[in-house]
């Protein structure tokens, strides 16, 4: 609780504070609470930011849904043997620096990268593409770097179920298909949930992989925040926008958790 | 014309066979038991009629029609799992209803199918408990109205009483044995608890490391066992080891004289007989076989005295005695039976 109150609830309220118009906490405190840095919000580019982030965000998620259900699944149901070596493959990437994963992603799609090299030398293209700096990277970084916090929890959900639930099913006249809507599915709806979740809520703040694979056009709300604090010096601004994204995601994983226990609960 | 039939199936894992060239047929209405110990291909068999599992080889039958392809979704058989596997996600009703709505039966149908079966397995009103709710003899019920709700030509059983404790297990085995009559659908049980088998089938498949041992009714293989492994495998017995020259007298070195009994070829064999088919006392007289004894020692168990005789010099026989026959330790006495309560199991290679 101590570490919390220094570490979490300290900063944070310091952060509301700023967002309302306090200046300086330590020397000469004032505080004009105005709502002036949350009006400006809908004047700036901030929206435009969002909209993009949340967008972002919202495609990693479901690509990361859509790889890491089968994945997870091959690998907690019918890889026998291989299971351990195959979730080792999964934890590997990290072994390794988040920011190192992302430069080594710019080597391969970088101008020079491996994939321009290799097709230029295949002479399948006489052009170097450009793969970087635009949302496409930045929608692949995502991907990559968060593909494993999905596997993570659906791995987990998968082998807790019971092979013979799906033989129950199908003994009781469901194909492969209706046995997994009816059985696989709602019972992994847990798995989905906390994967969503841990992918959606880094990757909607995310500033390192738009920074190092995007373009200005791919510019995220974690950018947004951390120009205005360390280039801009706009603290109040910074503040504002910051407790507009906590608020959103707070309310977008409200609803989304909603959802997800009635769908457990209607999944028949 | 058999219900399910199995001729000359195989299934393998590996370098394991699993199920080794059985054959076998189930009539319909019948109960009908795979007895045998744990990992003898009894659930293997039974999963193959399921059609969890494929045959490697040989041929299973649904009635007229060759099975051995058809998934088990397409299947009317109906299975009760040995852990249940009751979805934990669904209420009692849609676990019972699951098949139902796999099927498209209307709503209507659906409530009525379904509070009937909950009806048929004692547990009316239980329909909006959730399966974690359920005390293990209720989820059982579960297990069975859920298989049965789709009326199932074949219903399928895999040791379902095996995790309750032998109270409820034995009221469960009346109330299968009850359902069974009351729907007349034809029922596989898999078991190895020989009593359960006795109590409540009409026939029994005895399996030993993924062989057919013997295939009878409850009281043929409980009294003509055709093989040790029977003999042994469904309650307590003695065996003897001699041959046949003469007929219907079988000579065993470890007795004074030959035993008569009701077998007419000629060959080495192994004489079995039940120790509560064996009388013992000092003035015994008119049986078929007597022989002079002597009492080893003796144990007290309620119903009946487990008593060791020896007979002649190097045989000790176990006997079910009556409590009110008089015992003494190293005491002389006699010990006698009648030629239809042995068997002599002929040896293979004789």
């Amino acid at each position: 609780m101590v570490y919390l109150a220094i570490f979490f609830f300290a900063p944070f309220a310091i952060v509301v504070l700023y967002s309302f118009g306090m200046i300086d906490i330590l020397r000469q405190f004032r505080f004009e609470a105005t709502l002036r840095y949350y009006v400006d919000f809908f004047t700036s580019v901030a929206p435009q930011v969002f909209g993009r982030s949340l967008l972002l965000a919202f495609a990693t998620t479901a690509a990361c849904l859509l790889l890491g259900y089968p994945m997870s699944y091959y690998i907690a149901v019918k890889s026998g043997r291989r299971k351990e070596t195959l979730m080792l493959l999964v934890i590997i990437p990290f072994w390794v620096s988040f920011l190192l994963r992302t430069y080594a992603l710019m080597t391969i799609l970088d101008v020079n990268g491996i994939i321009n090299v290799t097709l230029l030398s295949l002479g399948l293209i006489s052009q170097p593409l450009n793969l970087m700096y635009n949302m496409q990277a930045v929608l692949l970084g995502l991907i990559y770097n968060y593909l494993p916090f999905m596997i993570l929890p659906l791995y987990a959900s998968m082998e807790k179920l019971d092979q013979s639930l799906l033989e129950a099913a199908g003994s009781l006249g469901a194909g492969p298909t209706r046995a997994f809507l009816h059985v696989t599915l709602p019972l992994t709806m847990s798995g989905i949930g906390a994967g969503s979740i841990l992918v959606f809520v880094p990757a909607v703040g995310e500033f390192i992989i738009p920074q190092l694979l995007g373009g200005t056009e791919s510019f995220m709300i974690g950018n947004l925040v951390w120009t205005l604090f360390l280039k801009a010096r706009n603290l109040w601004f910074g503040s504002a926008v910051s407790i507009i994204l906590i608020a959103l995601v707070i309310l977008i994983i409200g609803l989304y958790m909603k959802y997800i226990t009635k769908g457990e609960e209607m999944a028949i | 014309m058999f219900e399910v039939e199995l001729i000359d199936v195989v299934k393998r894992f590996g370098a394991v066979t699993a199920v080794d060239h059985v054959s076998l047929g189930v009539r319909k209405n019948e109960f009908y038991s795979f007895l045998g110990p744990s990992g003898c291909g009894k659930t293997t068999t039974l999963r193959i009629i399921a059609g969890f599992e494929e045959p490697d080889e040989g041929t299973l039958k649904l009635g007229d029609t060759v099975a051995n392809d058809i998934p088990p979704y397409k299947r009317n058989v109906g299975m009760v799992f040995q852990h249940l596997a009751l979805f934990p996600h669904m209420s009692v009703f849609d676990n019972i209803a699951f098949g139902l709505k796999m099927a498209k039966v209307g709503k209507d149908e659906i409530r009525k199918k379904v509070d009937r079966s909950l009806e048929l397995v004692g547990l009316p009103d239980f329909g909006n408990r959730r399966i974690n709710q359920l005390s293990g003899g209720q989820q059982q019920r579960v297990g069975i109205a859920r298989a049965m709700v789709k009326e199932p030509e074949v219903l399928l059983l895999d040791e379902p009483l095996g995790p309750l404790d032998l109270k409820i297990r034995q009221v469960m085995q009346l109330e299968l044995k009850r359902i069974q009559k009351q729907v007349g659908t034809t029922f596989i049980y898999v078991t190895h608890d020989q009593g359960e088998a006795l109590t409540m089938s009409d026939n029994i498949a005895v399996i030993n490391v993924g062989r057919v041992e013997q295939i009878g009714t409850p009281r043929e293989i409980y009294d003509r066992p055709k093989t040790q492994f029977v003999a042994n495998f469904i309650g307590e017995t003695n065996f003897l080891d001699g041959d046949l020259r003469v007929p219907a007298e079988f000579e065993c070195k470890s007795l004074p004289h030959a035993v008569s009994v009701e077998e007419e070829w000629l060959g080495e064999g192994v004489l079995s007989i039940r120790p509560e088919r064996v009388s013992i006392g000092p003035d015994l007289k008119g049986l078929d076989n007597l022989f002079d004894a002597r009492v080893e020692d003796f144990v007290y168990q309620g119903s009946h005295v487990s008593v060791s005789a020896r007979v002649g010099d190097n045989l000790t026989m176990k006997i079910r005695a009556n409590p009110t026959v008089p015992l003494k330790i190293g005491e002389k006495t006699r010990i006698g039976w009648n030629k239809t309560d042995a068997t002599v199991i002929k040896l293979e290679n004789s």
